[in-house]
């Protein structure tokens, strides 16, 4: 009925070659993933929001559902499907800014971020400054930029992370706490409280 | 140096100063000298962030004199927030080589007078009495050395539940999960005898596995009888120690507080956490605004203040869905908790988080009583395995708990019962295997061997025995095998009475529970006298929202409506639909339900411009709860096109049945006899058009189901037969005509008693074929016997008869038998129009 659409049997088939390894299967999967984002996020930007900020673990989060369903899956293959949905959300932001832009519509596009960084405030950030930055981050250690992805875009907690990218907690906490840091420097005062 | 290569630099002295215990940091930086002096300036910002972000709170300001002090064993690192009663910081165990991070609380200057520090001592006499997983630990205390009091607690990293909650997307499943760890750590606090009063998101921290931290007991006062005599009286007109958001009224008016009043903030932080924003936001942010609204303005319904954005973090599509999600028994939850007056609430917390894990169950919750279709959806809903069986049964096993469960809310035993009977149920349609068609045989065989089973089963516990005897009751009454169900009914009724004696409400549900299956009987005097003993019993102590008193009303509608007092049985309706909405709201589906039954009324009454209206308003109410195909909206659209069709609007009662159709294939399909019974409807409504043609069509959908969905006895048959002869005949195929009629008549015959007024009405409709190709002795024969069978049945004046009466009279005319044609006039009511 007019219930939600069937998660796709191959998505699920895709996440599980990509979670063995296989390239192919994980770049299909990227593509899947970023198509679904970009018209997620189309859709609640045509909506009547007054402020113009997406929030991307929302996002990622709606397109598992989609895709996967929030059926019984393993943890596992949740964990791969935000890797993938987080390594492409800045595809997808960077789109929707550069859209909007073109539309010349007043403002840049914003999103809020996850993993609130001071108590009960929510970081704001304009999509294409935390892009550059991130960026620059990544030209010394993509790992750095890798953990502001999965934390930030896809709400990974750090546990999760580590178990993803194959590394100890200890680093993932430590990458996080300077990219904390460091983005809250670069990206203006007052935004990360 | 280039980009990359200065924040490697920045990265590698960063994490060489964050490998320190923050005291020493900044004084390795002042010694790294290595590193050019722009990079330790912004590595010396880096870590004042880095250890700004890691801490719950928001400093708000607050004295600084004793960071770098040690008190006691601790050395106190930073300010971490400012409290309602004191500064908190954050300090480190000096002596102890895991270097345990703690939250010292010392007691504000400012504040420093006796009764902030009395309350302080028993803050810390409260806390120590308190240990729970999801509590803050205190862990020391001790006295500054300029004597104020501190409190040395476990440290908590986390944010408030709420922001916790949007920054994951947290679903509302989710987030009632984690509330019921609140519930569970206030709940201990309880049994302690210590109340929060101060329960609000920022006291509520979750870390980031996923645990849930209560902090700041701060004005927490023990609620034992010890404390009574002692008990220290709670700030009004001194400093405000609580947070008027989250406070009760009693708490605003400065009332005695009881642990119920913890319960109404639970309810405005679940408010708040599955809503998205606070209940009381309509006046202003002064204090004074929210204190008066506290007091005055109802809390609204959670699925009615959602926005698209509340939605998209809690991972639903947008506001309408999360509307879905909360409207009902959500709503009912939080309203019960954040009721104003305090006999309303949850009696406990206890209450509340059980209400909650029942709804995560899928179970009915006791906020939203009552309602028996309601519980059915419910078991459909967790039980979609066993979904094919006839809904119908469902209904009736149902509602057969919710009676009895009626019965038993306020003792503390239903639950474990309910759950039996829920048990015993489920073992029960698990045996059956799920066929197609209304009325299984399987079934019945499996309710029978369940009869006998429930004495030598559980004949040892009379309560749970009179609960099963009703639930088979209501099984064998929606199998029709009213018999078996009357039976049931009265050992029900028995056991009832004794168990809780004659004037009880288990008794009053007893009565009507028998009153019912009388009814469906036909046995309306009886039925009458077991509902007026229901009635008896319990309207004496029903409150004007009481369901059970609306559903009783409704029966004395249903059995005036038998009786053919229309005006009565609108009557009634119409209280019943007051109650309704006065327990429900205006916009329930049992609203819905009554407007319908008052529709009916007044359509048995002629008055079809106000039954249009209501039923338009019942299509309305019902198409908005249930925006997807859904049963109950093709019925209420069902009544609407008969009321359009009699009153002659022709293109809209054409396009509510077709509505209709389309609703019922969508919800179940063409088998089911009731999408038959609209398709027959239909057949009949285009034939009155001259539309013969498609009438006959229609006829021969629903006849096509004749041994599949439809047994040949389905009444359905052999009126769909009657209405393909007839459209046969008006379009020139006599032949065909009367094949049809015959047909339909000798069904008739077959399964109905000899006297039924139907075969009356099929020897009616075939003597118009006879009259039609001029065969009168044929049409003279069946329209007599017809008017035996229909004076014995309905009497002389009744609209059937005297529309044969009219036949006879035509008859004789056409005949040329004037004599005959004025014998039967005589008989004609001067003022029939039909």
């Amino acid at each position: 009925m007019a219930d939600s659409a069937q998660p796709d049997p191959t998505v699920a088939n895709l996440l599980t070659q990509a979670g063995r390894g296989d390239s192919e299967a994980l770049s299909r999967l990227l593509d899947v993933v970023y198509a679904e984002l970009r018209s997620i996020a189309a859709a609640q930007m045509r909506g009547e929001r007054p402020d113009h900020t997406l929030q991307p673990t929302a996002l990622v989060h709606e397109a598992y559902v989609r895709l996967v369903g929030s059926g019984s899956r393993s943890l596992g293959d949740r964990s791969h499907f935000v890797n993938a949905a987080s390594r492409v959300m800045r595809r997808v932001l960077i789109d929707h800014a550069r859209a909007r832009n073109a539309a010349k519509r007043s403002g840049n596009l914003r999103v809020t971020l996850d993993e609130g960084i001071a108590g009960g405030v929510e970081p704001v950030v304009d999509v294409l400054s935390l892009d550059n930055a991130l960026n620059r981050l990544a030209a010394v250690e993509p790992r750095w930029a890798q953990v502001v992805e999965l934390r930030f875009f896809g709400g990974l907690e750090i546990t999760e992370v580590a178990a993803l990218l194959e590394i100890s907690t200890a680093t993932v906490k430590r990458d996080w706490q300077f990219a904390r840091a460091w983005l809250a420097r670069e990206l203006g005062d007052g935004l990360f409280g | 140096m280039t980009d990359p290569d200065r924040l490697r630099q920045v990265r590698e002295l960063f994490d060489r100063a964050m490998d320190l215990e923050p005291p020493a940091r900044r004084e390795y930086l002042e010694r790294a000298t290595t590193y050019p002096t722009d990079v330790r300036l912004e590595v010396g910002d880096l870590i004042t962030r880095a250890e700004r972000t890691e801490a719950p709170f928001v400093p708000l300001g607050g004295s600084a004199d004793l960071i770098g002090q040690r008190l006691g064993a601790y050395h106190v690192v930073r300010l971490a927030g400012v409290g309602g009663m004191g500064a908190v910081y954050e300090a480190v165990r000096a002596d102890d080589q895991y270097q345990k991070r703690v939250a010292i609380k010392v007691v504000q200057s400012g504040l420093g007078s006796d009764l902030a520090m009395a309350r302080f001592r028993q803050e810390r006499q409260i806390l120590a009495t308190l240990e729970h997983k999801n509590i803050a630990t205190l862990l020391d205390g001790g006295m500054t050395p300029d004597g104020r009091p501190f409190l040395v607690m476990e440290f908590v990293e986390g944010q408030p539940i709420t922001t916790w909650c949007d920054a994951r997307a947290l679903s509302v499943a989710d987030r009632l999960r984690l509330f019921r760890q609140v519930c569970g750590a206030v709940q201990h606090a309880h049994r302690n005898l210590v109340t929060h009063r101060d329960l609000k998101p920022g006291n509520i921290l979750v870390t980031a596995e996923g645990t849930v931290k209560l902090l700041d007991f701060g004005i927490a006062k023990l609620t034992g009888p010890e404390s009574d005599a002692d008990g220290l009286p709670l700030t009004r007109g001194g400093a405000r120690t609580f947070t008027p958001e989250y406070a009760s009224p009693e708490q605003i008016r400065g009332d005695a507080l009881t642990t119920v009043s913890d319960v109404y903030s639970l309810g405005v932080v679940l408010f708040e956490l599955l809503a998205g924003r606070r209940p009381h936001t309509g006046r202003g942010s002064a204090l004074v605004d929210i204190e008066r609204a506290v007091l005055e303005d109802p809390v609204p319904r959670p699925s009615a203040v959602v926005t698209d954005e509340a939605a998209r973090r809690r991972g639903e599509r947008g506001a309408e869905r999360l509307r879905r999600r909360l409207h009902g028994e959500l709503d009912n939850v939080i309203l019960t908790a954040a009721k104003a007056e305090i006999d309303g609430r949850y009696a406990s917390v206890e209450r509340l988080s059980d209400d909650i894990r029942r709804y995560l169950d899928g179970l009915p919750v006791a906020a939203q009583r009552g309602w028996a279709g309601y519980r059915a959806a419910k078991f459909l809903k967790r039980n979609r395995g066993v979904a094919a069986v006839s809904a119908l049964l469902l209904v009736a096993l149902i509602g057969g708990i919710v009676s009895t469960l009626a019965q038993a809310r306020r003792a503390e035993a239903a639950q474990s019962r309910a759950e039996r009977v829920n048990g015993f149920l489920r073992s029960l349609l698990s045996s059956v295997k799920p066929t197609t068609g209304g009325r299984d045989v399987p079934i019945s065989e499996v309710l029978d061997s369940a009869a006998r089973r429930v004495l030598s089963e559980l004949g040892t516990d009379p309560a749970t025995g009179a609960e099963l005897e009703t639930v088979i009751g209501e099984s064998y009454r929606a199998l029709g095998r009213y018999e078996d169900a009357e039976r049931h009914f009265v050992t029900a009724l028995g056991h009832r009475r004794r168990i809780s004696g004659d004037a009880s409400v288990s008794a009053a549900i007893g009565w009507s529970n028998l009153g019912g299956v009388l009814l469906a009987k036909g046995e309306i005097d009886r039925a009458d006298s077991a509902y007026a003993r229901a009635l008896a019993i319990y309207r004496p102590g029903a409150g004007p929202s009481d369901s059970l008193l609306a559903s009783l009303t409704e029966s004395q509608g249903s059995i005036a409506n038998a009786r053919g007092r229309s005006a009565d049985a609108e009557r009634f309706h119409r209280e019943a639909l007051a109650l309704r909405k006065t327990s429900l709201g205006d916009r329930a589906d049992m609203v819905a339900f009554s407007m319908n039954n008052v529709a009916v009324a007044l359509g048995n009454q002629n008055r079809w411009a106000e039954a249009e209206s209501l039923h338009r308003a019942a299509v309305g109410i019902l198409r908005s709860n249930h925006p997807e195909p859904n049963v109950l909206v093709a019925d209420a659209e069902d009544a609407l096109a008969t009321a359009l069709d009699i009153q002659g609007k022709v293109a809209l009662a054409e396009s509510a049945y077709v509505r209709v159709l389309e609703l019922r294939r969508a919800v179940t399909g063409v088998a089911h006899p009731q999408y038959s019974w609209t398709l027959f409807n239909y057949a009949m409504f285009t034939l009155a058009q001259g539309n013969y043609t498609k009438a006959a069509a229609l006829s021969r959908s629903v006849l096509a189901q004749r041994g599949k969905g439809l047994p040949e006895s389905h009444p359905a048959i052999a009126a769909s037969l009657q209405t393909l002869g007839r459209a046969l005949d008006k379009d020139g195929d006599h032949v065909g005509g009367e094949r049809a009629l015959r047909e339909s008549m000798a069904l008739r015959k077959r399964y109905l008693p000899a006297d039924s007024w139907l075969v009356a009405s099929s020897e009616g409709v075939l003597a118009d074929h006879y009259i039609l190709v001029r065969d009168c002795s044929a049409a003279e024969s069946l329209a007599l016997s017809a008017d035996r069978i229909m004076v014995a049945a309905l009497g002389n004046d009744h609209p059937n008869t005297q529309t044969n009466l009219r036949r006879l009279v035509a008859l004789y005319e056409t005949w040329g038998r004037p004599e005959g044609a004025a014998q039967f006039r005589a008989r004609l009511k001067p003022a029939a129009t039909e």
